[in-house]
């Protein structure tokens, strides 16, 4: 038998865009119950740990996650058997993500929209702009043609700040 | 303390973090750093982790106003915005 050539991806929130508190998992259910196709699963996959959870809640074939790892890319990666203070998963600082993140984005041949580099480092570092305020501020200025440097110079401070905190 | 990252999947370097956390939360143990959300009862790690956001509901109506808060809070200054520390 091949690979099925049909399946569903549900994502059972509030009726908002972008979507409100939690998703429903019961109405996950539901639909797994009730067809014959592969159905993924998508909502309130906040930590690593959710994953297991949401498959044996909802009964589907697979998770998937859109926002949650906008948040924290490493949202599917566990966290080292003895390292599971946080959750199951990896927590890492979202500093050294962001400066990553800069790092492929200038690694990259084609340009990426100031908007969408704006957009991935807020969301990652949404914990710590929610106090540095005056880095949210510059963030949320930064214009012109090749931006990329001055996100760096802003991410490299909010590194500092946290490694100093 | 500062740590030099360069390879974020070293476990040996998540380690150095974890302790890290701990020393400078006073010797309090990482896990005590991790608080609760009173809505909707989701653990919140400390803020110098990357970590998942949720959007509290706000209204079961469609507001529009508040939705166009909701999709741009990210890009508002921050004298606009409701994010609090």
């Amino acid at each position: 038998m091949g690979p099925p050539d049909t399946s569903v991806t549900l994502l059972c929130s509030l009726p908002f865009n972008p979507p409100q508190g939690l998703a429903d998992w019961d109405k996950i259910k539901a639909v797994k119950e009730a067809v014959s196709v592969p159905v993924f699963a998508n909502g309130n996959i906040l930590y690593h740990s959710d994953i297991d959870r949401c498959l044996k809640a909802t009964g589907a074939d697979a998770v998937m996650s859109a926002e949650g790892s906008l948040y924290n890319p490493t949202l599917f990666a566990p966290s080292p058997p003895d390292l599971t203070a946080y959750d199951s998963g990896l927590h890492l600082p979202h500093a050294d993500l962001a400066l990553e993140y800069l790092r492929i984005v200038k690694g990259l041949k084609t340009k990426t929209s100031l908007s969408a580099i704006k957009g991935h480092l807020f969301k990652l570092m949404r914990p710590g702009l929610a106090r540095e305020l005056d880095l949210r501020d510059r963030l949320g200025k930064i214009k012109g043609d090749d931006p990329v440097d001055e996100y760096l110079e802003v991410v490299e401070e909010m590194k500092r700040r946290m490694d100093v905190r | 303390m500062c740590v030099e990252v360069n390879t974020l999947w070293e476990p040996q370097l998540i380690g150095i973090l974890l302790q890290r956390d701990m020393e400078e939360a006073g010797g309090v143990p990482t896990e005590q750093l991790i608080t609760v959300d009173a809505t909707l009862g989701i653990k919140i790690l400390p803020h110098w982790l990357a970590q998942p956001y949720w959007r509290p509901v706000t209204s079961r109506t469609w507001d529009f106003s508040q939705l166009m808060l909701d999709l741009f809070d990210d890009i508002l200054p921050a004298s606009q915005s409701k994010v609090t520390a």
